[in-house]
């Protein structure tokens, strides 16, 4: 940047405090952040190009693997928009199960959230602590999916695999134990010196902004807006539920990690009532749904992050014409210099920690071209 | 990783089909005599998503707790898989 007073830092793409690649150009005026550029594109896997090609059962594996942290919730998702445009109804049991399994997504989600936050402000003990018990929760997600991550357990008109009583009894013992762990999380975020120090009062995103940039999810409610698809939107078994949508007013980064530690009680509450009040029957359609009527639908789902879109467009037959995936982060994180205006630099981390980003999932409407600057501007402009 | 018993396989191509890695392959066996024709799996292409599994109208694949595949080189993983045949 010659002739400008401003100095520019390039933080990533390899390792940005996170571990995934993205680019951030950090203008500073002596410690002071003046703007910040996401320049992403690092990790574009092609996969909306990919699902066109593919069959619809086919890209339900495809559409697991956008994220790995929430790939329950991309199948579910992907899944209720094919039932939408096939008209396709899908049978009590399975609706409780693939509640179960997002929220014990987002649980572990959330999880690994406070481990990194642990490790970035160097508090490597809630590292450690959080890890462990972030454990327990993916022994559940085996023990009903069969594999701990990579779950592929939603398909369209169901799910793949039932609960037996036994297992019912074995998450609720997991549960129980959880629940005491996460109090004992909340404790150390409320009183921890460290944490407060690091996180009060940094990354400060006031509500105007969150309606004009279009924030959604945790971030979103830290700010004391009220928006959640669970309750805005009727998918899985979430009508049924009775839970709380989580806000603060805080609207700095610890809010921000206070609403998701207060989400995870919700989420305990809520994986225990729907095993105590799931319904008999089967858990999906007897053959596979290969073929989809002509149509188009958009679906909405509630990630840990905030709100997943899928919209598929089918001309009939076995492939979809159009698969279009809108992932939170695409617009938390493209739109997140907002917070980092007049921030320390040394808070930069503490801030990004708090958005929660998850880079692999929004790297796929990416139009990089050779002069990134202007293409960057237009991209930001498409996150609004 | 999963197995597929080849005796209960009756050619239907569905696991091939479905896969989503494109990891099966139907071989011909000209020894066979009903069903001529029989998948193999590509484990190196494999994402262990278990439709194959549950898509075969025979069960013919089950489910195992072998996991030979986690090794550091591709030539030792094909020897290690090899050679635990072999003794077994
Ligand atoms: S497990 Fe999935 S990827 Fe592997 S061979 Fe079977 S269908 Fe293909
Ligand atoms: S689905 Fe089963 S029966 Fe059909 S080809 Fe594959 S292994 Fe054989």
């Amino acid at each position: 940047m010659s002739g400008s007073k401003y100095i520019e830092i390039p933080i990533g793409p390899q390792h940005p405090a996170l571990h995934e690649p993205i680019l951030f150009r950090v203008k500073v005026e002596g410690e002071k952040i003046v703007d910040v550029i996401p320049s992403t594109g690092y990790n574009h896997r092609g996969i909306e190009r990919l699902c066109e090609d593919n069959t619809f059962l086919r890209d339900v594996f495809l559409a697991g693997r956008v994220c790995g942290i929430c790939n329950v919730i991309h199948t579910t998702c992907y899944s209720e928009c094919i039932e939408r445009v096939g008209n396709i109804d899908v049978p009590p049991r399975a609706k409780y199960l693939r509640t179960i399994l997002n929220e014990l997504e987002r649980i572990h989600s959330h999880m690994l959230l406070f481990a990194i936050l642990g490790e970035l402000i160097g508090f490597q003990t809630l590292f450690m602590l959080v890890m462990r018990d972030r454990e327990s929760i993916l022994t559940l997600k085996e023990l009903i999916a069969g594999n701990r991550i990579q779950a592929d357990y939603v398909m369209p008109g169901g799910v793949r695999k039932d609960l037996t009583p036994e297992k019912i009894q074995q998450i609720k013992k997991a549960l129980d134990q959880v629940r005491a762990r996460i109090k004992y999380y909340k404790k150390v975020f409320e009183n921890d010196s460290i944490i407060k120090k690091r996180l009060s009062g940094v990354g400060i995103l006031d509500v105007q902004d969150v309606y004009r940039y279009g924030f959604v999810g945790p971030i979103a409610r830290a700010s004391g807006v009220k928006s959640d698809v669970r309750c805005e939107d009727y998918y899985a078994a979430y009508n049924d539920i009775p839970f709380n949508v989580i806000t603060r007013n805080e609207c700095d980064s610890w809010s921000r990690m206070m609403v998701r530690v207060d989400e995870l009680f919700e989420s305990v509450n809520i994986v225990e009532y729907a095993v105590d009040h799931l319904p008999e029957g089967p858990i999906g359609p007897k053959a596979m749904i290969r073929t989809v009527k002509a149509g188009e639908a958009i679906a909405r789902v509630e990630a840990p992050r905030g709100e997943l879109v899928y919209y598929i467009i089918s001309k009939g037959g076995d492939k979809p014409y159009r698969v279009k995936i809108r992932t939170p982060s695409f617009n938390n994180i493209l739109n997140c210099q907002v917070m980092f205006k007049d921030a320390n630099l040394a808070d930069l981390p503490a801030i990004l920690v708090s958005l929660d980003p998850c880079i692999s999932c929004m790297e796929r409407l990416v139009v990089v071209e050779e002069n990134g600057r202007a293409e960057m501007k237009s991209l930001v402009d498409l996150a609004r | 990783m999963q197995v597929v018993d080849i005796a209960k396989c009756i050619s239907c191509r569905l696991c091939a089909f479905d896969c989503p890695a494109y990891a099966i392959e139907m071989t011909l066996n000209p020894a066979a005599e009903k069903y001529k024709y029989y998948p193999v799996v590509d484990f190196g292409k494999c994402v262990f998503c278990y439709q194959c599994v549950r898509v075969c109208p025979t069960q013919a694949y089950v489910t195992s707790n072998m996991y030979n595949l986690a090794s550091f080189a591709r030539e030792k993983i094909i020897k290690d898989v090899l050679k635990k045949d072999i003794e077994s």
